[in-house]
Formats: C-alpha cells, structure tokens, sequence
C-alpha cells in the first residue's frame, strides 16, 4: 500500500499545488480577515482540492495499470484514503503559514488555528472525501467531483449570508441565534472538534466499506 | 507439459458481447499465440487473466492459484505488456520506473536499464514523446525487470514497423529459451504466430474454435477449392465461410467434421492461419 501512496505524491501535477491558490482568492480574498471559520474552510477545500486532483479524468486509465501491479483492490481503495491524510497535513502547513505571514506582517487583527480547529477541519475533510471516492468509483471522476465541488461554493455562500445578516438592523432576533451559535462553538471548541471527528470516523468507515464493495465490482476495461 | 495458466468455463457477459464458457491451458517453456479477429474476446479474456475484469462464472487459475487469495503472488510473478498506452505519459521513463518498481518484490534495477540500454531508451525521454515502438520497448522493459515467470502481452505488434516486430518476435524466443517462462500473447496478425508460436488458442466470437499445438491447428483445416460444377460436391456438408464467384468456388473444412476422402475429388491445400481466420470470420455471412 505505501507503493500505491508514493505514487499519488509523485504523480501530483505541480499545477494542481499552484491553481489551489484559488481558494486563498476565493475564501480570504488572499487578506485574511483573521475569521477563524475562514481559515476552517480554506484548510478544508484546499486539501480537499489536491486530494481529488490525484484521481482525475485519467482515473480509469490509470486503474487499469494500477490494478494489474501486485497489490489486492483493497489495498488499491484503502491506499487512497490514506493519502488524503497526506494531502490535508501539506495544506496545514501552507494554510499555517499564509496565517503566520499575516498574523506577523499584515496589520490586520489575526491568530493561528486551534487544535479544536484543525481537528473540525480534518472531520469536514474526511467527510467530503467520504463523499467524493464511492461516487468517483461508481459514477466517474466528472460526475463525483462536479457533485462535490457545489459544497465549497455552498461553504461560502452560506458565509456570505450570515454576514450580510448581522450587518442587518432589522435581522436583531437571526444575529443572536447566530452570535449565540458562535459563543456555543467557541467555549466547546473541544466538544464539537471531537464529535465532528466522531461522525467523520464513522461515515468514512462506511464509505471505505462501501468503496471496497464498488472495486470488487468494478471490471477495469477502459480501453 | 506443465500448465502455468489453467481456464475453466469462462463466462462474461457484457451489452451485446459474451465470453462463452472459455476452456484453455497456457503450457510452461512455450510460446502460445491468442488469435482472433477484432472484438472477438481476446483482451477481455486477457484482462479476466490478470483479474482486470471479473468472470461471471468459470474459475481461472495461474500457478495453481487463483486471483481471489493470491492476487498479489501471482501478479508478481507476471509481467504484462499492454494493448494501450497505461503508463504515465507525462513522466519520464526514469519516473515511470519509480513509481512502479516499488509494487513488485523482486524488481532489478540493473535489468531495467540492461533493457534501455539494448533498446536504446533515455530515462529522460518523457512517454508522450516516445514512438509506437520505443513504447513498447519501453512497456516491455517495465514488464520484464521483475523476473517474471508468465509474460502476457496483449497485441504486442499491432502498428510496429516490420523491424521492430522482428525484433519483438526474437526477443520473445529468447525469452522462452531457459524453458522456466511462458509467453501468451494475443494478436490479430497470424504471420508473427507462424513465425514463433508453439500453441494457439483461437477464439471467435467470444467462444474457443481452437486450442492445440500450432502445426495440429492448420493441419486440422484443409483450404477447399472447386470449378462451380465441383460446388454440388459441397451439398449437405457443414464447410466453414463458402465463398462462390463465376469461376468457381472457396471454403475452409474442418477434417475433424468432414473426412478428407469425401473431398478428394475437389482441389485442398494447407490453410494459413489467415487463411482460417478469414473463413471462420465468414461464417456469418453465410
């Protein structure tokens, strides 16, 4: 299985690293507000992007190369959720250090990540990649990722809403619910870390075992 | 004779193609030739082999084990060229082989480049940039660096060069030389069979016409030829691809079914492999 994880770090395309500078863009406008929930988000699609982008449209080719070398379709499913755990620690860094040059430089009021954060951030990813690889194996990488890739866009618009809310006068009774929500988070860091990691442990053993189940299945006869 | 690959009652169904209860053995220290003419089953049977693709039935063993609890000793004891290019296109081959050679416990390194060397490859070339030709040299390198014992290849010489498919074919006898390995290599081009072939499996139409040595299979056919009076001649037997014109009249005949006496008074000749796969392509035309 560490063949089948090497692989996925060598065959990484060194665009894939530069075009995940997108969502620094899209999720901080690449001025981070100091907004924990931003940077929660960010950690998450970013790994999330670069974990998918080891599967892309070439999968089915590469599957049939991968799948005649000695290793079980098992190891060929569990190596790919391995990996991710690859993915989501190279995005920390990076999401830690873009943190760091602002909260040392930039004149804006930031902090690094909690642990409770970081850990809320794996849960989330281990929960879209529980997503994305059975609907990659059953349906194709197209389909999977286009199904897929509306939750960061979901991510932010819900963002955005709630934003727009508390600057609303009007809207008094929705920003206590919200601010009371915030407060709930902040003191039970802990709790809620953990049982997202919790839930997140849970569905993706369902989604490995499900996963397994479609490449017992699966005829590799792409041409 | 001892059989490296044993298939038993191979059965796949897809949308409009069915591999029918396939029965055949791949025999050690030999070369066997896998004919058929395009779409006739033969990379889906190659792929069933190498547990690409699931049977639906039928139970197919490779060194007295099956894929289902020795998927991964058997592969590493076979080396797989491909019908398509598998590899990773961008990389170079030097990548190539980093990436793969740690899937297999006995890869040799100084064999790999023994082969790039004898086959004039750069390690820095990248796949994309390679000819049909080098690729293949460069997917039979890859293929042969583990000492592999069952060397499977599927269409090996489909759009090489006469040169290069010579030098393929000559490859392939030496590698049967130590008498330890076994070749099964699937092609539509009957000549390069003729040339090094020991057995043949045809299949048609997803079903096995023929398995046996080379020289049993075109001696078992007989090329039938007759003047369209001598076509009456032919009534009530079962002749395989009838093919008529003004002048008279063609057809393949299995001796197995018809006796050679009762075509004695026609013209017979030795068929060539193309000659029986021709005739058996033709049979359902007629």
């Amino acid at each position: 299985m560490n063949a089948l994880i090497r692989k996925d770090l060598y065959t990484q395309k060194t665009s894939t690293y530069l075009i995940s500078a997108l969502w620094f863009i899209i999720f901080t406008n690449f001025f981070t507000d100091g907004q924990p929930v931003r940077h929660v988000l960010l950690l998450i699609f970013v790994a999330y992007f670069i974990a998918i982008s080891t599967s892309n449209k070439a999968f089915e080719k590469e599957s049939v190369l991968l799948n005649s070398l000695p290793v079980t379709r098992k190891q060929f499913v569990l190596a790919k959720y391995a990996s991710a755990i690859i993915w989501f620690g190279l995005s920390t860094v990076a999401v830690l250090f873009y943190i760091f040059l602002f909260d040392i430089f930039a004149p804006f009021p930031t902090r690094m990540m909690t642990i409770p954060e970081l850990l809320i951030a794996l849960g989330c990813f281990y929960l879209i990649i529980s997503l994305f690889y059975p609907l990659q194996f059953k349906a194709g990488y197209i389909l999977a990722s286009s199904l897929t890739i509306a939750l960061p866009l979901l991510s932010m618009m819900s963002f955005r809403i709630i934003l727009n809310i508390m600057e609303n006068p009007r809207m008094a009774a929705e920003q206590k619910f919200f601010l009371q929500t915030a407060d709930l988070i902040t003191t039970n860091q802990w709790t809620i870390a953990l049982s997202v990691l919790l839930i997140s442990a849970l569905l993706t053993w369902l989604s490995i075992l499900l996963s397994i189940r479609i490449i017992h299945k699966t005829d590799f006869d792409h041409a | 004779m001892e059989n490296i690959v044993e298939v038993r009652g191979l059965t796949k169904q897809f949308k409009g193609f069915a591999l029918n209860n396939l029965n055949f053995d791949i025999k050690k220290g030999f070369i066997t030739g896998f004919i058929g003419a395009n779409g006739a089953g033969k990379t889906t049977t190659i792929r069933c082999l190498m547990d690409l693709i699931r049977a639906d039935q039928g139970e197919i063993r490779l060194f007295g084990e099956s894929h289902k609890n020795h998927t991964v000793e058997i592969k590493e004891r076979i080396g797989f060229v491909y019908d398509a290019d598998f590899y990773y296109e961008e990389l170079t081959i030097e990548k190539n082989k980093r990436i793969l050679a740690p899937f297999y416990a006995k890869w040799d390194d100084e064999l790999f480049y023994y082969y790039l060397r004898k086959f004039q490859l750069n390690t820095a070339q990248r796949v994309k940039h390679l000819s049909k030709g080098m690729r293949m040299k460069f997917s039979l390198a890859m293929a042969l660096s583990h000492h592999p014992d069952f060397i499977v290849m599927d269409e090996p010489t489909a759009g090489l060069d006469p040169i290069v498919r010579r030098e393929l074919l000559d490859m392939m006898q030496d590698l049967i030389q130590d008498e330890e390995k076994a070749i099964f290599f699937s092609t539509h081009i009957t000549t390069d069979l003729e040339k090094i072939a020991d057995f043949i499996v045809f299949i048609h139409q997803g079903e096995i016409i023929f398995q046996g040595e080379k020289d049993e299979f075109t001696e078992r056919y007989v090329l039938v030829k007759g003047t369209t009076d001598q076509r009456t001649l032919l009534d009530g037997l079962p002749v395989i691809g009838l093919r008529t014109t003004d002048v008279g009249f063609e057809c393949l005949a299995d001796t197995a079914e018809i006796p050679l006496d009762h075509l004695s008074k026609l013209f017979i000749e030795k068929p060539t492999l193309e000659d029986i796969m021709y005739y058996t392509g033709r049979r359902e035309f007629e």
